[in-house]
């Protein structure tokens, strides 16, 4: 699979006659929460999933049906009662606190529903720095920045503070930050929750392009049915258990 | 390549991070400043005090005092403690002298008994005390000289012998005075010159030269040697050579003599200390204060940087870093206020009965200082920093900080 640092729209990846691979697999995942002198409430009652690499899925249902917590172990942010959580062929939920830190910071992007860009950094320092923590070069990381705001159409608004963007504007260079990461998985937390209609429809079309173009395996967390249906596989929570997809 | 964040971006982050809320960086930086400036000041009075009171005390003691044991008056074996003294070589120069308290003075109608009365060698004195520059009025005793009927009077006796202390009459230069022995016998003397020596003892005594005391009090003949020694000389050394080849003699240090300056300065240090400590104690608390606010509005961020790929390390450097910051900046304002301070100190010296104070400044002052602002800043700082480095990206994605 190409980098998405290379920017370069991946036919390779797309090519069908390509080995499909499981790129996150998750087996009799339980979680359940044991509030101090409260009754113990089962947010994952035994979810069995698989991704494959390069896939787009989105994870739906209603609130409190678990798709916030499914998300958040597959992001290494929570750890489960029982079961197993497999990515890139790596027991995760076997890792100790250490190394799920260290395998998130290498191997997962994030997309928050609150855009969560650095409110100091200009939209281009917001991607530069994603680069130049993970070690690239200062001319390197401005170059590729670059290249990614122009792939998202926001090249004219490169010096702008994020308070002086749209909310879908800042959405996008949260996107394009997490396609600057050199990671194995984007997971995006309902990405359009703050956003009107019209920007929650370019986020997702970017997302899809990211997928398509570059090969990124996405999860993406929605309650918006629309929304849901873009992506190539809808998984359908209810109670803490997969329903469908 | 792939290498670790380099120290340029987490300097660069935290510049921005500061220059995002300037005034609460200005009012930081002033907390900081003000307390670096007292924590520059309280070293600074403590070794102003202590430099004055003992130029004042070596001013007339210099470095050794060496004094007869138990009831004895006079130095059993000084031409053989002058001759090894002679011989010594980190010994600069000494001065034999005759003293004693058992003398009076009578000037006109008023009669008053100096602390002591003392002989000095006039060829010696000037290369081991500061007397001779002590002189306020007159003229202290010429080199070589024996001065008959001459006396120098201390400050304190030379206005008590007129009216009070304090009322601005005194004894004038070329009056005479009567000078009554143990023996009995009354002397009339010229007053040569007034001293203000700046301490306590020599300004309540009366000065003669050793040949003129040994005349009126020859029990207090020789009675005492003081001692200067070469600079860069280990004093404890020399003390201890000579109170080991003396031992029927008091051999001490000008402090040990002058027991009552260390009660002084142990009183300044405890206050200044004590101070000292607070003003530490203050440093931490701002910081650790401001720090652990600034990391509470900033959470979210945090949790962006984590979720960015930001280690606990970055974090955690970042916030030490900011700390620093406030810290440096805050320690140069801070210098520039003490240097204020002690240059109008240099220049108008508070004058006091027991010197002339000025606040005294080294480099030794400035990087203990600058340490213990750095130590308590980074202290501070820690545990708010270590704290924002174990932010949830949880917390973050589910928008509760």
């Amino acid at each position: 699979m190409l980098s998405p640092l290379s920017l370069s729209p991946s036919n390779e990846s797309a090519t069908p006659t390509l080995p499909v691979r499981t790129l996150v697999s998750v087996r009799h995942l339980r979680k359940e929460y044991a509030p101090r002198g409260g009754v113990p409430v089962t947010a994952l009652a035994g979810v069995d999933l698989d991704i494959l690499m390069g896939e787009f899925v989105a994870i739906t249902g209603h609130s409190g049906s678990g798709k916030s917590t499914l998300l958040h172990q597959i992001g290494l942010l929570d750890e489960p009662t029982s079961g197993s959580i497999f990515i890139a062929g790596k027991d995760v939920a076997a890792f100790s606190e250490a190394m799920r830190t260290d395998f998130r910071l290498r191997s997962l992007s994030f997309v928050f529903q609150f855009f969560n860009l650095i409110e100091h950094y200009t939209a281009l320092e917001n991607i530069t720095f994603q680069l130049r923590l993970q070690g690239y070069g200062m001319s390197e990381s401005d170059g590729k920045a670059r290249e990614i705001l122009n792939f998202l159409g926001l090249a004219d608004r490169a010096d702008l503070l994020p308070k002086e963007l749209s909310g879908g504007e800042q959405q996008r260079i949260a996107i394009g930050r997490a396609l600057a990461k050199d990671s194995l998985l984007l997971i995006a937390d309902e990405p359009t929750a703050h956003l009107d209609s019209k920007n929650a429809e370019i986020i997702i079309d970017l997302l899809k392009h990211v997928n398509k173009e570059f090969g990124k395996t996405i999860v993406l967390v929605t309650h918006e049915p629309e929304e849901a249906r873009q992506a190539d596989r809808i998984i359908e929570l209810r109670d803490g258990k997969i329903i469908r997809g | 390549m792939m290498t670790p964040p380099p120290f340029l971006l987490l300097a660069s982050y935290v510049t921005r991070d500061i220059a995002r809320s300037r005034m609460l960086f200005a009012l930081i930086v002033s907390g900081l400043s003000v307390a670096s400036a007292a924590i520059l000041l309280t070293v600074g009075v403590l070794n102003g005090f202590q430099t004055m009171l003992g130029d004042s005390e070596r001013g007339w003691l210099s470095d050794i005092v060496i004094t007869p044991t138990g009831d004895d008056r006079t130095l059993a074996e000084s031409s053989r403690l002058e001759a090894e003294l002679a011989a010594m070589e980190g010994v600069e120069a000494f001065s034999l002298r005759s003293q004693g308290g058992q003398i009076l003075v009578r000037y006109d109608e008023k009669k008053t008994s100096p602390f002591l009365t003392i002989g000095i060698d006039t060829a010696s004195t000037e290369q081991v005390t500061q007397l001779p520059s002590r002189v306020i009025e007159g003229s202290f005793f010429e080199n070589n000289e024996e001065h008959p009927s001459e006396a120098i009077l201390g400050k304190i006796i030379a206005d008590s012998l007129v009216g009070s202390t304090d009322d601005g009459q005194s004894v004038r230069v070329g009056d005479d005075l009567y000078v009554l022995g143990p023996n009995g016998e009354s002397k009339r003397f010229r007053v040569r010159g007034i001293i203000d020596a700046k301490t306590f003892f020599p300004n309540w005594s009366l000065f003669l030269t050793k040949q003129e005391y040994d005349k009126i009090d020859a029990a207090g003949r020789n009675a005492q040697m003081v001692v200067k020694i070469k600079p860069g000389v280990e004093r404890a050394t020399v003390v201890q050579l000579l109170q080991d080849r003396f031992p029927r003699a008091n051999v001490r240090t000008w402090e040990e003599e002058s027991k009552y300056v260390q009660d002084i300065l142990s009183a300044v240090s405890f206050i200044t200390k004590s101070i000292h400590y607070l003003l530490v104690l203050t440093i931490f608390t701002i910081v650790s204060v401001v720090i652990y606010i600034n990391i509470s509005q900033k959470k979210r961020q945090i949790g962006i940087l984590k979720s960015m790929g930001a280690e606990n390390r970055f974090i955690l450097s970042a916030y030490l870093l900011e700390s620093c910051a406030y810290a440096g900046v805050a320690f140069i304002v801070g210098c520039l206020i003490f240097f204020v301070l002690y240059s109008v100190s240099s220049q108008h010296p508070l004058p006091m009965l027991i010197g002339d104070f000025r606040i005294v400044f080294s480099l030794d002052i400035l990087i203990s200082a600058w340490i213990t602002v750095f130590v308590a800043t980074l202290g501070g700082g820690f545990i708010p920093a270590y704290m924002a480095s174990r932010t949830h990206i949880i917390d973050v994605m589910r928008g509760t900080v």
